[in-house]
Order: structure tokens, then C-alpha cells, then sequence
């Protein structure tokens, strides 16, 4: 869902880009955490392990912060 | 029986139509100081016991300090543990045997524990008694029960081997679970998955139970097969009970340290050296503070970013 | 499973009857270790190692008391002829040990790391408790700002590996002095059971309505008075619920513990594994101290039950 709802809680004249409301960017967030746990503990490539770690870090920043962007 | 009357729905409207503001009229602290007097000492607690450690540790992570040379010159080295850590293929290999090990004690936990939890909600009599005989051994403490499984694994004398030799006609002196590089990985799941799978399971019954049975009803009215209202209604309607468990044993086994170091301590040679071993053998054998320190970072955020999506699963778990 | 003819819910008897067979089947192969450590710790220590293993008492062996006394004392060995020259024993222990050419020379750490676990495990379930209650009230009642985050910041310190909290905990520890002692412990696993405190006292507080503190308010009583006498006796059973799950993490934690402690405030999880006897392990002293252990958690696991499912889900499983 991409439009904003005219019915929900956000005010008319919000500027909030419709994409970056908390739900589908929590969803990102999600996978970009469970992709690092994966990443770390995958046994195919070095590479990915290595970068393991800034993957969740990543997750878990963005899950953090769109946790306070409006619904 | 089809649908639940909601008994509170007076209480509610009584409650929205009492003033909120009802203790300003009388005596006493005001809610605000209340609420803070009350929260304050626990997070108080938390901060100095857990956010300060972890700022610490962060803090640490940066520098070459080693704990038992407290008075050694603490030199700053940047992201070079995160960078040895992230690239040794050694502690790469201690992430896959922690992920094997979660990998199966989950699988295994949450096959036998749907299974169970399946069965018990047949509702035979005496089916509750059952039930608490079953959850008993996750109660326990895993490091004294780990402990006596060591003598339940012994070679000869054990009874785990005696069992084994019974039903199958091995040797029971020929294999030895905790000493052969090849089986160790099995006995730490074994035992795992004996003491937790009854976790698993009482989450699986309560998602079975929070299916109402209209829906099984009108299912078989519509004549669907016991199978078919198993794979459309049943599993979809525990799945995120089912999560919740899966989350949760995932967390605490990737973090698995008291059952493993009792049963076999990361051997033999280091097949079963979890995530949390190989982390308390630089830390407190090693003495590689900064480094360990790293490594701990690493393991807080893996954990930390797990349990963020664990609370998502609680709060959907919750809304049922 | 066939087609029912009363309703659809109900399973058929066939159905009940196979889904119990399989359930007790389960259940008592799972129970088949506990079993052992009880009948190992009344067992002789040749017994204990026996090939094929004895497992019927009176029958296959005799019970005795050595795994206990054992467990609780510590020998030496002498020669029969010392032996012969001491006085008449005072029988109980002091017999099974001369019957092994042994003399008991003192007690063992048994019972002072036992009174430990004690100590620990009550101490930091009373504060946890009473920090926790306060808190829940709190957060069940009053707009907090940063609720949902202070929540799952404590929800999470929960979650945290115990080795990697431990490192910085005994530098600091060590600064203040707080190392090997019951306090120090007693402070670390209350922070640990805080979090869970909070948690589930929280939903159990959510379930007493609001009206009754008002009621009580309206008649005169101050916001804390009404919180004393309204709402903790209506929490009471919430509060034991939630005060058996913080001793059971206490009485069972190990990793902090073996590495925190290494005598005057250890606890008896990482004493037990270190029991030894002449020669190895001393079983039978091992499965005597471990069931010794483990008894009291079989009778709070059965107070609980009703509870259990609520403590394992941070209280959001409530059936």
C-alpha cells in the first residue's frame, strides 16, 4: 500500500514520503537483520560472514529509528 | 459457543467515562511523580548493571586491554579486532558449529514439540497430568542436569549407551558420545533438545487452543478432510506461536554457553565450540579483553537485532 | 481418524487413545534421566558403575547412603590397622566410611554453597520483585514517555549473553569490590530478573480494572494508598507467579556464577560438577547433590503450572 489513507491518523498536510512510513520500512529492517544472522552463520562464503555483521548493525539502526516514524 | 460475548464492554465504558484527572482533586504525590519514583530505581538498576557494562564494553572493544594486566599501557587500535574477528576463518568455523547446533535443536524441538503439543490437545484423560511430568525437565538447571548427563553419555558404564546398545546391538563400549568428533555435535543437541522441547510444545498448545472451534465447524461443513483443515486451518493458526517459540529457542541457542561447557567444554579439539565458549576462552582463559570485547559487541547486536523482530512476534502473539 | 458423529471438536476414542499412548510413551522416556539421578544417588559407588546397569532396588542392589554422606563430608584414607585403633564409630557416616578404609575428616562445601544459592536466589527475587511491582504499576497505569522503548530495553538486557555481559561486569565488580560476594550476586541477577518482573507483572496488573483503584481514590485514599491496599492484594497471585520464576532462573543460573564466583558467595550449580571422589567423579555424591538441587524446582514447576505458559512468553501468552 503505497497511497497515503486519508482516513488514517496523519495529518492532511504531512510531508512524510509514503515509503518511508514505519510499516514496510520495519519490514526492511527485519530482513536486513535476519539476512546478517544468516550471513553470520552460513557456512558457503568468507565474504559473507564478513560482512555480517554490518548488515544487522544496519538492521538494527534502521529498526530503531523508523520505530518513531508515523504509522 | 460461536461467538464470546464480551463481558468487560460495561467496565470499559464505565472506566472512559471516569475523569482521568481524578487524583488531582485528591491529596498525595501527582501521578507524574508517582509513575517516575517507581520506574527510577529499576532503571536505575539497569543502567549500572547493564547499559554502563555495555558502553564499557564498546568502549573496550577499540582498545588492546587485557584484564589481568590491568596496569599495562591501553593502547587504541580501532576497528582492528572487529576486522581480525570478521575475517578469521577459524571463528567463522565455531559460527557454523553454533549454527548447526541451533539449526537442529530447533528443527528437532519444534517437529517433536508441535507433534506433542498435537496430541496432548486430543484431550485424553489425564492429559493435564501428562503435561507436567513432560515440562519438568526444562525447569531444571541445564548446567547440573548437563553435568550428570556427562555420566548418562560414559562409554561403558552409561546408561545412554547401555539404552543405544540395547535397542540396536552396538557395542555399548564402541562409541562414545561426548569424545568422538562426530557424534559430539549430536550429544549437546540430544540433550538440548530433550530438555527444551517441552517449551516448544506448551507455546504450540497454547496456539492450538487459541483456535476457536467454529472454524473446525464450518470446515466440516464444508467437508474438508481431517488433513485439509490440518494444513488450512491448523498450522496457519499456530504459526505465530510457532515463531515465537522458533525466536526465542534461536536466541538463547545461538547465546548457549552453562549445558555445552558442562557437557563437553567445546571438545574434543573444538567440534562443539559454540559462539559463547569460544568467547569466554578469550575472555576469562586468554585474558584478550579488547578483543573479547569485540566479539561481545558482535554477539550483543546479533541478539539485540533478534530481539527486536522477538517482541514484532510477541506483540502479533499478543493481538490473537 | 474417522468421521465423528456428536461434534466435530471432540476426537474420536480411537484417536485419544493412540495420542495417549504416544504421550506417555514420550513422557516416560524423557523422565528416564531423572529417574537415574535419583536411583544413582542411593546407590554404592561400585553399584553406580556397574555393567549392565543395576536398576531395581532391593533387587538389584542394596540402597544405601553413601552418595549422601559422601556429598556431605570429606575422607581420608588410612590403613586398617588406624582404623582399628580409633574409637567405636558414631555410626551413620562415620560407618560407611570406615567400611571403605576411609575416616571423615570434616564437612564438606556442600552445604555452605548450597545456603549460598539460598541466599542469592531469595535476595534477588525479593528486589526484583519489589523494584519490579513498582515499576509494571507504572507502566500499566501512567502515560511514560518512551514506554514501548524503555520496555524493550528492558525486555532486552534480558536477552543478552551472559559471558558477554560478564566481561565488563567483573572489571567493574572488581573496581568496587563486589567480586565473590553475595551482594555483588544478588545486584547481577536481580538485573536479570527485573526485566522478566516487569514484564509479567505488567500483564497481570493490566487485568485489575482501573475502577477499583478509582472507587478507592473517590473514597478518599491517595494514589499510593490505593496502590498498597487496592491493587498488590488484588496482584497477589501475579506476584508469587512471577517471584517462583525469578528464584528458578537464580537457583539455576550457571554462566555468571562460575565465572563471578569462586568460593565465599558460590553457588552450588558450579560446585556440583566439581565434586570428586578417590579416583574420577564420585556419582553417587553427584546425583545425591544434584537431586538434592533439583527437588525444590519439581515442587515449585507443579505450583506453577497454571502460570507456566505466561512466564515463558514475557506474559503474552496469557491461557
Amino acid at each position: 500500500m503505497t497511497t497515503v489513507n486519508p482516513n488514517s491518523s496523519l495529518p492532511r498536510r504531512s510531508r512524510w514520503p509514503a515509503a518511508l512510513r514505519r510499516r514496510p520500512m520495519e519490514a526492511l529492517a527485519t530482513v536486513l537483520i535476519a539476512a546478517g544472522v544468516l550471513m553470520l552463520l552460513q557456512p558457503f562464503a568468507l565474504v559473507l560472514y564478513t560482512y555480517s555483521f554490518a548488515t544487522t548493525l544496519l538492521g538494527v539502526a534502521m529498526f530503531t529509528l523508523v520505530s518513531k516514524f508515523p504509522e | 459457543m460461536n461467538q464470546m460475548p464480551s463481558f468487560d464492554s460495561i467496565s470499559t465504558r464505565a472506566a472512559a467515562a471516569t475523569p482521568v484527572r481524578i487524583a488531582a482533586r485528591v491529596r498525595g504525590l501527582s501521578d507524574t511523580a508517582i509513575a517516575w519514583l517507581f520506574i527510577t530505581p529499576t532503571m536505575l538498576l539497569l543502567l549500572a548493571i547493564n547499559l554502563f557494562p555495555l558502553i564499557w564494553t564498546i568502549q573496550l572493544s577499540f582498545t588492546n586491554y587485557r584484564a589481568n594486566r590491568p596496569n599495562a599501557p591501553v593502547r587504541n587500535v580501532g576497528l582492528e579486532h572487529y576486522q581480525t574477528i570478521l575475517t578469521d576463518p577459524d571463528i567463522w568455523a565455531r559460527m557454523q558449529a553454533t549454527a548447526h547446533f541451533v539449526f537442529w535443536t530447533i528443527l528437532l524441538q519444534t517437529v517433536i514439540g508441535f507433534a506433542l503439543a498435537y496430541l496432548i490437545d486430543r484431550k485424553f484423560r489425564g492429559h493435564g497430568f501428562w503435561t507436567t511430568l513432560i515440562l519438568i525437565p526444562m525447569m531444571l538447571s541445564p548446567a547440573v542436569v548437563g553435568n550428570f548427563w556427562t555420566f548418562l553419555y560414559q562409554p561403558q558404564i552409561g546408561l545412554f549407551n547401555y539404552l543405544v546398545s540395547f535397542v540396536s546391538g552396538v557395542e555399548p563400549a564402541s562409541f562414545q558420545m561426548l569424545g568422538d568428533v562426530s557424534l559430539s555435535p549430536w550429544a549437546i543437541i540430544i540433550v538440548d533438545t530433550w530438555m527444551w522441547t517441552p517449551y516448544v510444545m506448551l507455546i504450540c498448545l497454547a496456539g492450538l487452543r487459541s483456535i476457536p472451534d467454529y472454524i473446525y465447524e464450518a470446515a466440516e461443513v464444508d467437508r474438508a478432510s481431517n488433513w485439509r483443515q490440518f494444513v488450512s486451518i491448523t498450522l496457519p493458526m499456530c504459526l505465530p506461536f510457532i515463531m515465537l517459540a522458533v525466536l526465542f529457542r534461536g536466541i538463547e541457542n545461538f547465546k548457549m554457553f552453562d549445558l555445552v561447557n558442562l557437557l563437553t567444554a567445546g571438545g574434543p579439539g573444538s567440534t562443539t565450540e559454540l559462539a559463547s565458549i569460544t568467547l569466554k576462552r578469550a575472555a576469562f582463559e586468554a585474558w584478550r579483553t579488547g578483543y573479547s570485547s569485540a566479539f561481545a559487541v558482535i554477539m550483543f547486536v546479533m541478539i539485540f537485532g533478534l530481539a527486536n523482530i522477538y517482541v514484532k512476534a510477541l506483540n502479533q502473539v499478543k493481538a490473537r | 481418524m474417522s468421521a465423528n458423529a456428536h461434534s466435530v471438536v471432540e476426537p474420536s476414542a480411537g484417536a485419544k487413545l493412540a495420542a495417549s499412548v504416544l504421550v506417555i510413551l514420550y513422557a516416560c522416556v524423557a523422565l528416564i534421566p531423572l529417574l537415574w539421578i535419583g536411583l544413582t544417588s542411593i546407590k554404592s559407588p561400585p553399584d553406580s558403575i556397574a555393567y549392565p546397569p543395576k536398576v531395581v532396588p532391593f533387587v538389584h542392589f542394596t540402597p544405601t547412603a553413601e552418595g549422601f554422606c559422601n556429598l556431605f563430608t570429606t575422607r581420608s584414607r588410612q590403613t586398617p590397622d588406624y582404623i582399628a585403633g580409633l574409637p567405636p564409630s558414631t555410626g551413620g557416616c562415620d560407618e560407611v566410611a570406615r567400611s571403605r578404609n576411609m575416616v571423615v575428616v570434616g564437612a564438606s562445601n556442600y552445604v555452605p554453597r548450597f545456603v549460598n544459592s539460598l541466599i542469592i536466589a531469595f535476595g534477588s527475587t525479593a528486589l526484583s520483585i519489589v523494584l519490579g511491582t513498582a515499576a509494571a504499576y507504572a507502566f500499566s497505569r501512567f502515560r511514560v514517555p518512551l514506554k514501548d522503548d524503555l520496555m524493550f530495553f528492558i525486555l532486552s538486557t534480558r536477552m543478552m549473553p551472559p559471558i558477554a555481559v560478564a566481561i565488563p561486569v567483573f572489571l567493574m565488580y572488581r573496581e568496587l569490590g563486589l567480586s565473590d560476594t553475595r551482594l555483588g550476586m544478588i545486584l547481577l541477577y536481580t538485573s536479570v530478573n527485573v526485566s522478566l518482573a516487569v514484564w509479567l507483572l505488567k500483564g497481570f496488573i493490566d487485568e485489575i480494572p482501573r475502577e477499583y483503584e478509582e472507587a478507592a481514590m473517590i473514597d478518599g485514599y491517595t494514589r499510593l494508598q490505593a496502590f498498597w491496599k487496592v491493587v498488590l492484594p488484588q496482584a497477589t497471585t501475579g506476584i508469587v507467579a512471577t517471584a517462583i520464576f525469578c528464584l528458578i532462573f537464580a537457583w539455576n543460573e550457571y554462566a555468571f556464577a562460575v565465572l563471578l564466583t569462586s568460593g565465599a558467595a558460590q553457588t552450588a550449580p558450579p560446585f556440583i560438577p566439581i565434586i570428586i571422589g578417590e579416583g574420577g567423579q564420585d556419582w553417587p555424591a553427584v546425583a545425591a547433590g544434584t537431586a538434592l538441587f533439583l527437588l525444590p524446582i519439581l515442587v515449585f514447576t507443579v505450583l506453577l503450572r497454571k502460570h507456566l505458559l505466561r512466564g515463558i512468553t514475557f506474559g503474552a501468552v496469557r491461557k
